[in-house]
């Protein structure tokens, strides 16, 4: 059974100008000790879904439709003291700001401790700052004891960012979510980050949930990459498979966009932007932008198609031709 | 109006970022209770000459001291004249004084705060020392100052008004200013050629003044019972002309017996300064909103 | 032989950092910079967080005045040109910012926005002119006409990104500073503005200096390229051999830090937990010092100058100098 299953999720944002569809009919699972990237451009649904999950949704927001099925249970039906229970102990969430998590006039050991004490309820603080000392050192913060006694405006960004991911694994979870963990970060601290996460994955076995906006570092961490573009997931593969093997037309375009190292051929852009994520259309979500549009396309949204170990969402992969595979 | 509005790069007071504030305005709680309030207020000092039934200042004695009644809906003071006549009118004489007032302290404000803020180094720390001393006198006591110096009188109650509020406009400018200058967008304009004087015209006042705004419209309630507060104390308006504070005064000597006298002064006095309250609440609320975790 | 157009010689940007009523320590921002750029071509500015690249190109400019050094812009020395006469020379040089959400008036119009510089600098004499001028930019950035009424709010990252480059082009400049232009623009929307960049060089002949911390941006469009860090251009020469052939240490774990879209080159386990510390007063000394795996002795005593190792390629370490004493590498 898998650690994390999404099920037919739909989250609606109620704003000034209209209801958003920021994630429309989603599914997606995540198995035990597995890393699956969750890749897209702004307005794909990426953080919402990461959100949703946590049920740390703002106010204006809403689970419109789905489940979220987490070891068996279904997140949604929890009340909020059983959720709290789950958020910070089972499933642990880092963010792409240090700053905005970290309280500016407590000491790191006095962030971790009272994290590890609202899950350990009874327990000493002295063995709050143990364990603290201790992922510390596993997150290879240098004198990890000294750190405790640091206000985190002494810390650089990365550090910072070492700490969170510390705190995070404070109270063993087995699923991490990470939101654009290192997207502030240089891109040497990010390599850091980056390489640090793969191995205490390795080691505990944790299951993360990875989102990227950065296909290259997605390459680096992630088993499984899930695409989402405008609120809908279009392709989830195993990661080699989407590099080598894309088939969603929007996943093949994202991939030829990428500028890499070494390589001057001119970029293949999209044409076109995002669309209006207020208006839900009848057909497929990519169809103003798709190379490959085909009538059918704009009538009705694609099925799931499973090839291989790829699911894909796309009328060239279903119906009759569902062996065309180019 | 037409040379002023090129000047300024023909911004329009309708940019969609306007119209969506006007539309979250109309949602705000506060907003829709005040600004209502505040309508009215204004309505009845605008058409005061068509609304008052009796003229305030004339009455008749033998009608002196009468509750409210059919002819008279406030009822009549001491010298006979009709209360709500004298009230709307009132209501006049307040919206002039607020109005004027405010508006002496905006543009003398503006004026002096994006200078400030615009120079900076110690010609901004210098002005701002004095804008200090300005501030260490409590409200009140300022406006008292100012208008036993300048005397008695409509026109003074203005200046009065005008010169206890200047400096919080010129603090509140000179903060705006300080913040937009270090936009990049500012930057940019020197980056393309635009001379100071364009930057701080274009540039810096139209995305300054918002703070602003918000501030004109809080001291205006208070400027109101300020210049009430003034004429309550003889400073301030002087009779025969109807001001709220003034007939509050006035009621004094007949609180037992004729207390419509000062009942609907009070009422109108709070009812109107609650509403530019509240309206400035709503305006604070939709143009300053707090980031909730 | 192509034109130098822009020639910059020891720049240096100190900015003073009062510490209490007595000290002033100095952050040395840029140290020491030259370099030359030839009409039509770019030069890249790659570092981190720190490296001073962003104050190198504004300084350039001259939206600061240099602390040191001098710039030679169209033959023109503009190092200490008072603000009155460097206004008329500002339609030559231009800047685009990283921040398309910051870096328009968000009370002006988008037409007003274009307008200003062709205002500003006389360039046209009618108001049929203006219009027709501002058209012509829309088009060449690929912004349909109707966007000339709106405001900056009203349009998405990459169209306001496009408006910045129009106002950027509106006076014909040989050299434009681009600082991050793409950094806060999707994967998809980036390659397009990117490749707008490429065309708008081909046909106007246009400088470019690149700055950005995406080295594979960088070099994808630059043709010549600097690696800053801390506020000294520790390497410096043609994008292909330094990228592929990085000599500084700290080029190299730069590169070596950089994710490949490719899953089967991962990269290795980073055992470094260091980042740049801001160059506050700094002590004589190469900057990389406590970070780099090779240091020698005399890294800590002085400031390695640049060393020519051919192919107009230049290094500032002390392990490509013969000075140094012990033959490392």
């Amino acid at each position: 059974m898998p650690l994390l299953e999404v099920v037919n999720l739909s989250v609606n944002y109620y704003t000034d100008e209209g209801v958003v569809y920021a994630v429309d009919k989603v599914s997606l699972s995540i198995g035990r000790g597995e890393v699956v990237a969750l890749v897209g451009e702004s307005g794909s649904g990426k953080s919402t879904l990461a959100h949703a999950v946590m049920r740390l949704l703002p106010e204006y927001a809403e689970i419109a439709s789905g489940r979220i099925m987490f070891d068996g249970v279904d997140l949604l039906s929890l009340t909020d003291e059983e959720m709290n229970k789950i958020r910070g102990r089972d499933i642990s969430m880092i963010f792409q700001e240090p700053n905005i998590a970290l309280n500016p006039v407590f000491t790191i050991g006095e962030f971790m401790k009272d994290v590890y004490l609202a899950h350990h309820p009874g327990a000493k603080p002295e063995e709050a700052l143990k364990k603290a000392a201790e992922l510390l050192r596993a997150v290879r913060i240098p004198s990890p004891e000294k750190t405790l006694k640091r206000y985190p405006h002494e810390l650089s960004g990365g550090m910072k960012q070492r700490v969170l991911i510390a705190t995070a694994l404070l109270n063993e979870p087995s699923l991490l979510i990470a939101d654009e963990p290192t997207s502030a970060l240089d891109v040497s601290v990010q390599a850091q980050i980056l390489t640090l996460l793969r191995r205490l994955q390795r080691e505990r076995r944790m299951s993360i949930l990875f989102i990227t906006h950065n296909m290259a570092v997605a390459a680096q961490i992630a088993d499984r990459i899930a695409v989402m573009y405008a609120g809908k997931v279009l392709e989830i593969a195993p990661t080699e498979d989407i590099f080598y093997k894309p088939l969603h037309p929007y996943t093949r375009m994202l991939i030829k966009a990428i500028p890499r190292l070494g390589d001057k051929r001119e970029l293949t852009p999209l044409p076109g932007t995002i669309p209006d994520l207020r208006r839900r259309p009848q057909g497929c979500i990519f169809y103003d932008r798709c190379p490959s549009a085909k009538p059918v396309c704009k009538r009705s949204e694609p099925p799931a198609t499973r090839l291989g170990n790829a699911l894909v969402y796309c009328w060239l992969y279903s119906g009759k031709k569902s062996h065309r595979r180019e | 109006m037409q040379v002023f509005t090129r000047l300024l790069g023909e911004r329009a007071w309708l940019s969609p970022q306007t119209r969506l504030l006007l539309r979250k305005l109309k949602r705000n709680r506060s907003f829709r209770v005040g600004a209502p309030l505040v309508a009215v207020f204004v309505l009845l000092g605008l058409l005061a000459p068509l609304i008052a039934p009796y003229n305030p200042v004339k009455g008749e004695l033998s009608h002196a001291l009468e509750p409210p009644s059919t002819r008279h809906w406030f009822g009549t003071d001491q010298l006979g004249r009709d209360i709500f006549s004298r009230i709307v009118y009132g209501a006049r004489i307040s919206l002039i004084v607020a109005v004027a007032g405010i508006l002496i302290a905006i543009i003398a404000g503006v004026i002096y705060g994006s200078i400030s803020g615009f120079i900076g180094g110690w010609v901004d720390e210098a002005l701002m020392r004095i804008i200090d001393i300005l501030l260490a006198f409590p409200d009140i006591l300022l406006a008292i100052l100012v208008a036993s110096i300048v005397g008695p009188g409509l026109m003074n109650v203005i200046i009065a008004i005008g010169v206890y509020n200047f400096p919080q406009f010129a603090r509140i400018m000179r903060g705006a200013v300080l913040a937009v200058k270090e936009s990049d967008y500012v930057e940019a304009a020197r980056a393309i050629g635009e001379s100071r004087v364009s930057i701080l015209l274009r540039y810096i006042l139209p995305n300054s003044l918002y703070p602003v705004v918000v501030h004109g419209t809080l001291r205006s309630g208070a400027s109101i019972l300020t210049a009430a507060a003034l004429s309550f104390l003889g400073l301030g308006v002087q009779p025969p002309t109807p001001e709220w504070g003034a007939m509050i005064n006035e009621a004094m000597k007949y609180l037992d017996i004729a207390p419509q006298m000062w009942v609907f002064p009070s009422l109108f006095l709070i009812i109107t300064v609650l509403g530019f309250n509240l309206m400035g609440d709503g305006l604070n609320d939709v143009l300053n909103p707090r980031i909730k975790e | 032989m192509a034109e130098a157009i822009l020639e910059v010689e020891g720049l240096s940007k100190y900015f003073p950092i009062r510490e209490g009523l007595l000290r002033t320590r100095y952050l040395h921002a840029v140290e020491d910079v030259s370099f030359v750029l030839e009409k039509g071509k770019t030069i890249g500015v790659i570092g981190e967080t720190g490296s001073g690249k962003t104050t190198l190109g504004k300084t350039v400019i001259r939206l600061y005045k240099p602390s040191k050094g001098r710039i030679i812009f169209r033959g023109t020395d503009i190092t200490s040109l008072p603000e009155k006469r460097l206004r008329p020379l500002r339609k030559y040089m231009q800047i685009v910012y990283q921040d398309p959400y910051s870096s328009l008036n968000p009370r002006m119009r988008i037409r007003d926005i274009i307008a200003r510089p062709l205002l500003i600098h006389r360039l046209v004499s009618s108001r049929e002119e203006l219009d027709n001028r501002i058209r012509e930019l829309l088009e060449e950035v690929e912004l349909p006409i109707n966007v000339m009424y709106r405001y900056p709010h009203e349009l998405s990252g990459g169209q306001r990104q496009r408006v910045a480059i129009a106002r950027a082009l509106a006076t014909e400049p040989e050299l434009i500073v681009l600082d991050e232009p793409t950094s806060a623009l999707d994967v998809s929307v980036q390659a397009q503005i990117l490749n707008l960049l490429k065309s708008i060089q081909r046909t106007h002949k246009t400088s470019y200096i690149f700055i950005s911390h995406d080295i594979s941006v960088v070099s994808y469009m630059s043709d010549e390229v600097m690696v800053m860090y801390s506020g000294v251009v520790v390497e410096k020469g043609p994008t292909d051999t330094v990228i592929n052939n990085p000599k500084h240490p700290y080029t190299r774990m730069l590169i070596s830090s950089v994710p490949k879209p490719d899953p089967r080159e991962k990269l290795p386990e980073v055992m470094e937990v260091a980042e740049p510390r801001l160059p506050i007063d700094p002590p004589p000394g190469c900057r990389y010092r406590d970070r780099c795996p090779y240091a020698l002795h005399i890294c800590s005593k002085k400031d390695p100058p640049p060393i020519s190792i051919g192919g107009r390629r230049t290094v500032r370490c002390w392990l490509y100098s013969s000075e140094a004493g012990t033959g490392r590498e």
